[in-house]
């Protein structure tokens, strides 16, 4: 006893500590398996007291592996109670895992004793890995005595894979019954059998193979698609039958499995075949693959066509690969026939709502692509992308948005942004408006094209451009701010037109009350009326007029009111800016203000008088030609000038060649004559000329402006019987008329007999019209050779007969006409001068030409 | 546009291009004359040199030759006649001796010419030449002949062995 007291005494510490830590483990151990085992017993035994139809929802709290490790336990209460426990404790799901994760032939007994139905799936693939569990598999069909076992397993498989290769040589004695299942009405049985036998190369086997193509299901028709077992010799069938797959099925897995198929094994012999239905099309495309180039194509030739739906399909996979990308992003602005095409492409794209190629605006400057982006962006496209197109255009150096083909690009995408774009890509072209005012041409084009709605962003650049006297499009300023909501406009036009502020120059004035008349709202006439001498003299009679449309009565009554106030400057405007249609209403207003004191409201009346009214009233007026005051006259004299019959013309020549007049005077008279319709304006006109003194110079370019065919013709006559000094200057007149001039004068060269004729021949000849039709002899268009051709004939002159000569040997037969024409009359008296005169010609060829012409001509005529 | 109301046939047979070149001078030559009823016809050989370049004085050389009278054995390459032949692309007339190319008439016995100039993009190029004793002899019909002459030869294919 002492000894073993010894012993323990002289043992370390630690030895005691482990021992008595293994004692407690194994003392712990004990009491939980026994606490296990009692709860189990306790929930099996609760189970087993419920109704069989109950048990099925019985729950156990231990974990499904807890009560696999007590197998023994629960096999041995499952017989006492009857019931089939490891099913009811879902032990079953914990064995397929384990199954699948480490087959085992102890787990499929297991299995297949307790829940035949649902591990005979996952047995069988397990079965397939090796021999010894699938003779496990064999024994337990062998005992289970089923009729169909293959059609068991197949509805176990419930259309789950497994490797058919595998099963093939296993099932080798279930064979027959594979190919019976093949006609089985489950889809789950054909497919189980067609999944095995799709390994088989007998007869039987392939025939079931190649029908599986056309199975009424499509997890079918998609397992042949997808594993059909391709040989040489069958490749060519397989190709045709997914082929038709891909083009007729009408379930969208099948054909996508289809086309994957094609693309893995089949590739070298897609194509896609010329003639197609509007569906295979539409299938075919919905699968296009855009890495391949044949598809590529096939795409853009359905973009190029008319069928949306195929169109949408093709710009889906075109914008899936990037070639909407590319294309948008490579268009060759100078290539017109390519840039066309390519914008034809992108708009059917985004036609379709394809548009994100879009977005690779925000990554370029090309000017290709800024021009078909400002195209599609009118009509399609998210609009923020107007904002991006204007950032990119408003980048362009100063010189490019003036010149082509930059310059129309510029413009197109202003276009863009006033047609379609949001608040800040019209705050961007508010903001390159302001910056290039002077663009006269920009401004003019794209002010209209303001969009009204959104007024509110530029409504204050414009009153800007409004405040800028030097501003050069102040018309299309005015009928923009016209158009939008009054609102707006008429606040800040009645300060303008009300303003003392120095800054408010008068010129600003005027445009905003020309503008209120525009806008045409009832309650401003006032305003308008009162507010008359801002505008010019015939500023206002234009906007009088435009008032008297809009306001009728009550312009007639609101002026005759204004015509008793005392203001002389408010008289005049409103006389001299009176319409017509309201003068006989007016007449003893207007006949009593000839004789008004303020020399401003006379020389209104003049005139308005002399402009618009009737005889007596234009002799009322008359004495206001020699009126006292300067100012007066001036007016009065340029009325008459302009509007007065020749009857008055004495009265004005009296003017022109007093002595005692003033020059400013005469010179009213002289340019009243400019306007005046009068032919006999033309006489008063050169008799100043042949006069010569102060008034010359300017009666010479009176002359210049008188353009029409009647003034001209009448200056021909003067030309004619002229002396030589004054003739010279009146043809220097005509001269300076340039193609006007030409032109009347050329209607006189096809009248032989018009007395007229010779002195516009001369004059046409002074103006170098004969030397400019000599040069279009050598046009490479006939037409305008022959034109050519028959001016130089009617002309007749050396001059002109020099140049035709050498068209002798025109290809072109009407020309060389006018050349024989024009020997023929070489040969005559009146020719005769001019023969020798080109015989002799310094220049060899015209002589070597014409020798050479009348020789051949003479011969003809033989 | 050739007429058709000239004897085209006739012409196409004689003026194909075989042979030697002096031989198919000569054929040219005989059937010119005949057609135009001309007391005299010649063709003068082009020079290397450019003919219508006045200042470069080189000679045409007589080739062939159908009627009795003289002709000279060469012709200026800067003769008026000739530049306005080369220049108008056409046939040129001297229907009297006081026209204007009086080098076209071949001897003093001639009154009336007419040449044409066998252009230069044919198989055969040179200076065709016809003459007459009478003035006045050469009608419209004698230059839409020579025209005629002047579009088959243009026309013609390449002989083989008769360039030049």
């Amino acid at each position: 006893m002492n000894t073993y007291l010894e012993i323990l005494s002289s043992s370390p510490m630690w030895i005691y500590i482990s021992a008595l830590a293994l004692i407690s483990a194994v003392a712990i151990l004990i009491s939980r398996y026994a606490y296990l085992r009692k709860k189990i017993k306790q929930e099996v035994a609760a189970c087993a007291e419920n109704h069989p139809s109950m048990q099925a929802g019985c729950s156990f709290s231990l974990p499904s592996k807890t009560l696999s490790a007590h197998f023994r336990l629960i096999k041995k209460l499952s017989r006492r109670y009857g019931v089939n426990l490891p099913v009811l404790m879902h032990l079953d799901d914990y064995w397929i895992q384990q199954l699948s994760a480490r087959p085992r032939s102890a787990l499929m007994q297991k299995l297949l004793q307790y829940s035949p139905d649902k591990a005979l799936f996952p047995c069988f693939q397990a079965a397939l890995g090796s021999s010894k569990r699938f003779e496990v598999l064999k024994d337990w069909i062998d005992k289970s005595g089923e009729f169909m076992v293959m059609g068991t397993i197949a509805d176990s498989c419930a259309g789950r894979i497994f490797d058919g290769q595998k099963a093939l040589p296993l099932i080798e004695p279930w064979k027959d019954e594979l190919y019976e299942m093949t006609g089985d009405q489950r889809w789950t049985s054909r497919w189980f059998a067609l999944r095995i036998l799709l390994f088989d190369t007998g007869e039987r086997s392939q025939k079931a193979i190649w029908a599986a193509f056309d199975d009424p299901s499509l997890q079918i028709r998609g397992m042949i698609a997808h594993s059909f077992q391709k040989t040489d010799a069958t490749e060519g069938r397989l190709y045709e039958q997914l082929q038709d797959l891909l083009l007729n099925d009408p379930v969208y897995e099948v054909r996508s499995t289809a086309r994957q198929r094609i693309e893995a094994d089949l590739i070298d012999r897609y194509a896609v075949p010329s003639s197609l239905s509007h569906t295979q099309k539409l299938h075919l495309t919905e699968l296009l693959n855009p890495e391949i180039q044949q598809d590529r194509e096939y795409a853009f030739s359905l973009l190029d066509g008319k069928d949306d739906e195929l169109m949408l399909e093709a710009a889906r996979v075109l914008n899936r690969s990037g070639s909407l990308r590319r294309l948008f992003l490579q268009a060759f602005h100078e290539d017109h026939p390519s840039l066309k095409r390519s914008r034809h492409l992108l708009a059917n794209a985004a036609r379709v709502h394809c548009s994100d190629f879009l977005s690779a605006l925000e990554e370029s400057s090309n000017p290709g692509t800024l021009q078909i982006a400002a195209d599609l962006l009118r009509s399609y496209g998210d609009r923020t992308h107007i904002t991006t197109l204007l950032q990119r255009i408003r980048s362009f150096g100063d010189e490019q948005k003036q010149r082509e083909p930059l310059r129309s690009i510029y413009l197109s995408a202003m276009e863009t942004a006033c047609l379609r774009g949001d608040d800040s890509s019209l705050a961007l072209l508010r903001d390159e408006l302001s910056s290039r005012k002077s663009d006269v041409q920009l401004h003019g084009h794209i002010l209209p094209m303001l969009p009204a709605a959104h007024a509110h962003v530029y409504i204050n650049t414009l009153f800007s451009f409004l405040y800028d006297s030097s501003y050069p499009n102040k018309q299309t300023l005015r009928s923009t701010l016209a158009r939008l909501e009054p609102e707006l406009t008429l606040p800040t036009l009645f300060d303008l037109i009300k303003s003392n502020r120095p800054e408010v120059s008068a010129s600003t004035q005027e445009q905003a009350l020309r503008l209120l008349c525009e806008i045409g709202i009832p309650y401003t006439l006032q305003h308008v009326l009162e507010h008359l001498p801002l505008m010019e003299i015939e500023q206002a009679s234009r906007y009088a007029e435009l008032l008297a449309q809009h306001f009728g009565e009550s312009f007639q009554k609101r002026t005759i009111e204004l015509l008793k106030t005392k203001d002389a400057r408010l008289r005049s405007r409103l006389i001299s800016a009176l319409p017509q249609k309201y003068h006989p209403a007016l007449k003893a207003q207007l006949l009593e203000a000839v004789q008004d004191a303020a020399p401003e409201v006379r020389s209104a009346c003049a005139w308005t008088l002399v402009s618009t009214g009737d005889e007596e009233e234009r002799r009322r007026c008359l004495p206001l030609i020699h009126d006292p005051v300067e100012s007066v006259r001036i007016s009065s004299a340029r009325a008459f000038a302009i509007h007065a019959g020749a009857e008055y013309f004495d009265e004005l020549k009296k003017v022109l060649e007093s002595k005692n007049e003033m020059v400013p005077v005469q010179n009213s008279v002289i340019e009243g004559l400019i306007q005046s319709p009068y032919e006999e304006s033309v006489d008063l006109l050169v008799r100043q000329i042949q006069r010569g003194g102060d008034l010359q110079a300017a009666a010479l370019q009176a002359l210049r402006e008188k353009h029409s065919h009647k003034m001209i013709s009448r200056l021909l006559e003067h030309i004619q019987t002229a002396e030589s000094e004054t003739r010279n200057r009146l043809l220097s007149a005509v001269r300076s008329m340039g193609d006007s001039a030409e032109s009347v004068l050329e209607t006189y060269l096809f009248e032989a007999t018009h007395p007229l004729r010779s002195i516009a021949v001369e004059a046409l000849e002074s103006i170098g019209a004969v030397d400019a039709q000599i040069r279009h002899l050598t046009n490479r268009d006939p037409s305008v050779r022959r034109e050519a051709a028959a001016f130089l004939f009617h002309a007749g002159t050396l001059s002109a007969y020099r140049g035709l000569v050498q068209a002798a040997r025109d290809p072109d037969e009407e020309v060389r006409a006018y050349v024989v024409r024009a020997l023929d009359a070489l040969d005559s008296d009146r020719g005769r001068t001019i023969l020798e005169e080109l015989k002799k010609d310094p220049q060899r060829k015209i002589r070597t030409y014409t020798n050479w012409a009348l020789e051949r001509h003479q011969a003809r005529r033989l | 546009m050739i007429p058709t109301s000239l004897p085209l046939e006739q012409l196409l047979t004689h003026i194909k291009p075989s042979g030697t070149l002096e031989h198919w001078a000569q054929a040219v030559c005989n059937i010119t004359s005949l057609l135009s009823e001309s007391s005299l016809t010649t063709f003068y050989r082009l020079p290397k040199t450019q003919i219508n370049r006045g200042k470069k004085v080189s000679y045409l050389y007589l080739l062939a030759q159908t009627g009795h009278t003289t002709a000279p054995e060469r012709v200026p390459s800067n003769a008026e006649f000739l530049q306005a032949a080369v220049g108008c692309e056409g046939a040129v007339l001297q229907n009297s001796p006081g026209g204007p190319f009086p080098q076209l008439l071949m001897n003093p016995d001639m009154q009336s010419g007419i040449a044409i100039v066998l252009s230069k993009k044919a198989p055969y190029q040179g200076l065709l030449i016809a003459n007459y004793t009478a003035a006045y002899h050469y009608t419209g019909r004698t230059i839409e002949l020579f025209e005629q002459i002047r579009t088959l030869v243009k026309h013609s294919p390449q002989a083989s062995g008769g360039k030049k």
